[in-house]
């Protein structure tokens, strides 16, 4: 984990702490000249993977309020750059910060620009944090981290002058609905000071007047001058700091504060230089000064923090999907056990029936065929016995008839059927009426049988009107009239 | 002033970490998908098998059904004596009584050997069978038709086997000069004494 050093430049020099979790530590202190400048290289060399955050505060310090019509993305970023050329700050170290629309309810935004106007002041030190390649996330002024210091004083009036002190100095702020309008710096003033509260009382009245004359401060309103300092520096401001009809001094409980903001080690005098760092340190998207190119190394360790992340989310995920994969394949093989498990009970169950079927004496297909047949000649066992037995009574009942021919025929199919060709004879002596009539009567007997199906391929040419003569037939019968009948019926059992 | 330019080495460790990443996770997914896919090819086969061992075990149980119900049915063709082959010397012996009772010089016949059993119309029972019969071809000439009856009939002391009459043909013969006593019908007949072979 890298380290987190806050570096904290006056016109004095400059201070290197650490900060961890609310915990600050001075850790080194360089005076601003080249010694001081060996020093910090020294410094940063030996802190190869701190990650410094730089504070200013300088009296050397611009703001300037400017009004921007409503625009926005590249637009308003092209305007802004614009005004910021005109305003001719000579500095690289400018920060922009909204403030809002106009009070007057139009669209157009308030826009502070910030800056830091003597660069030569910052110039050293960060060509050391460049030249070490050391992470600068970014430069602030105390002025700026005022924003975060009101914010955390609830309630926080609509304008207020806010009043502090560091080691640079005494720092009065003025803000308007939580927001930096401007800030100057006295140097020189301390806690340690004799009659500190005395002079901020006319440094306070002296900014007081500037803001009104720049109509930042309402006239006729008692403008709340909020006075961060130490509760036993509390009876010294009020006697040094009455009210009067333009300013109000209200004494803010310093340790009370920083222990609110998770200042581990609140101050024990009015010097806020630990919360400033604090606040700095902690405060996340604070306005900064510095050009991107003081913030390369900044950027490179957020790309190399986005590739880690990048590269930390793509193992993650694959380890997702890889752990989901092998529970999957666990499931799987379970499956696959029970498959093979109840496949084996399976082959085991039917090896035990195979061996317990009793053999059969020939192929099971060979005596099923065997049976078929069996059971379709079963039908036949009876032979034509009772046929013969039946058509011997019909032939009784008619003794003009005489049998000829009897051929009989067993088909055992899938139907099993007998089949007879029946041919007889009718008397020659008798008329052909009387034939017909016999034959009729011959062929109404046999329908009796039972199941029986007729088809009379031969009768007396009398009894058959359906047939035409011709001269090629016969005049007259020269031989018995012939009968001659198919009868289908089903086998008789026995 | 110029800054001089960040070491790119200091993204060096980044990028190796990015390229470790992507190869261990390319890596990781790979195998477990292999796993995976090795699993599930494993569970297919092992799915098949088991079709393939349960239609096994249906089909030995119905061989089981099937077999069981034969050895019933053979148990049952043995008691109706189905499995006892023809008795051909009792049927001759039977068909010389009745010919020298009914005195019918001009009848004759023929008794085959065990042969394999073959329908007239195979047709429709064209699978091959264990069957096995000895045909009786029965001419010539007899007096009337209760001597065929008897004639077709089984040797009454002999109940094995299926006695299944053929065909059977019967012609009234001429009035003969010699007078009424000739015999009076042409018969041709052919009758099946079937039985069921098993191996010995």
């Amino acid at each position: 984990m890298a380290e987190r050093h806050l570096l904290y430049l006056t016109h004095a020099g400059l201070q290197a702490w650490s900060w961890n979790k609310g915990a600050l530590k001075e850790i080194a202190r360089f005076a601003s000249d080249d010694d001081g400048i060996k020093a910090f290289s020294a410094h940063l060399t030996r802190h190869p993977q701190a990650r410094c955050t730089l504070v200013a505060d300088l009296p050397d310090e611009a703001f300037h309020l400017e009004t921007l019509p409503f625009l926005r993305g590249r637009d308003r970023s092209q305007l802004i750059a614009r005004r910021q050329a005109q305003l001719h700050l000579d500095t690289p170290y400018v920060a922009q910060t909204s403030l809002g629309r106009e009070a007057d309810g139009s669209r157009n935004e308030r826009l502070l620009f910030a800056a830091l106007t003597r660069p030569a002041t910052l110039r050293p030190w960060l060509a050391e944090l460049g030249r070490a390649e050391t992470v600068l996330t970014g430069v602030h002024s105390v002025a700026l981290l005022g924003t975060a210091l009101l914010r955390q004083a609830r309630p926080a009036p609509p304008r207020a002058l806010l009043v502090h002190a560091s080691p640079a100095g005494l720092r009065i702020s003025c803000f308007e609905h939580g927001l930096l309008r401007f800030s100057r710096l006295v140097p020189g003033l301390g806690p340690s000071t004799t009659g500190l509260w005395q002079t901020c009382r006319d440094e306070v009245q002296r900014t007081a007047q500037y803001l009104l004359g720049q109509r930042a401060l309402d006239r006729g309103t008692a403008t709340p001058v909020l006075v961060l300092a130490h509760p036993d520096q509390h009876a010294a401001i009020h006697m040094a700091c009455p009210d009067s009809p333009d300013l109000s001094f209200t004494p803010l409980n310093l340790p009370e504060l920083a222990a609110r903001c998770g200042l581990q080690t609140p101050p024990d005098n009015s010097d806020c230089l630990s919360l400033l760092l604090h606040l700095a340190a902690r405060t996340p998207r604070q306005p900064q000064l510095a050009p991107g190119g003081e913030l390369l190394q900044q950027r490179l360790t957020r790309v190399g923090t986005a590739i880690g992340i990048a590269a930390a989310s793509l193992l993650s995920a694959s380890l997702v999907v890889a752990t989901k994969n092998l529970i999957d394949t666990r499931q799987l093989h379970d499956q696959a056990a029970a498959a093979h498990t109840e496949r084996v009970a399976e082959t085991r169950r039917n090896a035990i029936l195979a061996a317990t079927t009793p053999p059969l004496p020939i192929p099971r297909p060979l005596l099923q065929a065997s049976l078929a047949q069996l059971a379709a000649l079963q039908g036949f066992s009876a032979g034509p016995s009772g046929l013969f037995t039946r058509l011997s009574t019909i032939l009784d009942s008619h003794p003009d008839i005489e049998l000829q021919q009897l051929d009989w025929t067993a088909t055992p199919a899938d139907s099993p059927v007998q089949r007879v060709n029946l041919e007889a004879s009718l008397p020659t002596t008798s008329a052909p009426d009387t034939r017909a009539i016999l034959t009729r009567r011959f062929i109404d007997a046999l329908h009796t049988l039972p199941d029986s199906t007729l088809d009379i391929e031969q009768q007396p040419s009398a009894a058959d009107d359906r047939h035409p003569l011709r001269p090629t037939d016969p005049a007259a019968l020269t031989d018995l009239p012939r009968l001659g009948i198919r009868i289908t019926l089903q086998p008789y059992h026995p | 002033m110029k800054l001089p330019l960040p070491d790119p080495r200091r993204q060096q460790g980044p990028l190796v970490a990015v390229a470790l990443a992507v190869v261990a996770s390319a890596s990781l997914l790979a195998w477990t998908n292999t796993q995976r896919n090795t699993a599930e090819a494993l569970l297919r086969e092992e799915n098949a098998r088991l079709a393939e061992a349960r239609a096994q075990h249906a089909e030995t149980r119905r061989t089981d059904t099937e077999t069981r119900t034969a050895l019933r049915q053979l148990s049952a063709l043995q008691t109706a004596g189905l499995l006892t082959p023809a008795d051909r010397q009792g049927w001759q012996t039977h068909l010389q009584k009745l010919r020298q009772e009914f005195t019918l010089d001009r009848l004759d016949w023929e008794i085959s050997p065990l042969k394999p059993f073959a329908p007239d119309d195979p047709a429709p029972l064209a699978k091959p069978t264990a069957l096995v019969a000895s045909t009786l071809h029965l001419h010539g000439k007899i007096a009337h038709e209760e001597q065929l009856l008897r004639l077709i009939q089984r040797p009454p002391a002999n109940r094995a086997g299926l006695f299944v009459p053929r065909h059977c043909r019967l012609t009234r013969s001429a009035p003969d000069e010699a007078g009424a006593q000739a015999p009076a019908l042409s018969i041709d007949c052919e009758i099946d004494w079937i039985s069921l072979r098993l191996p010995n």
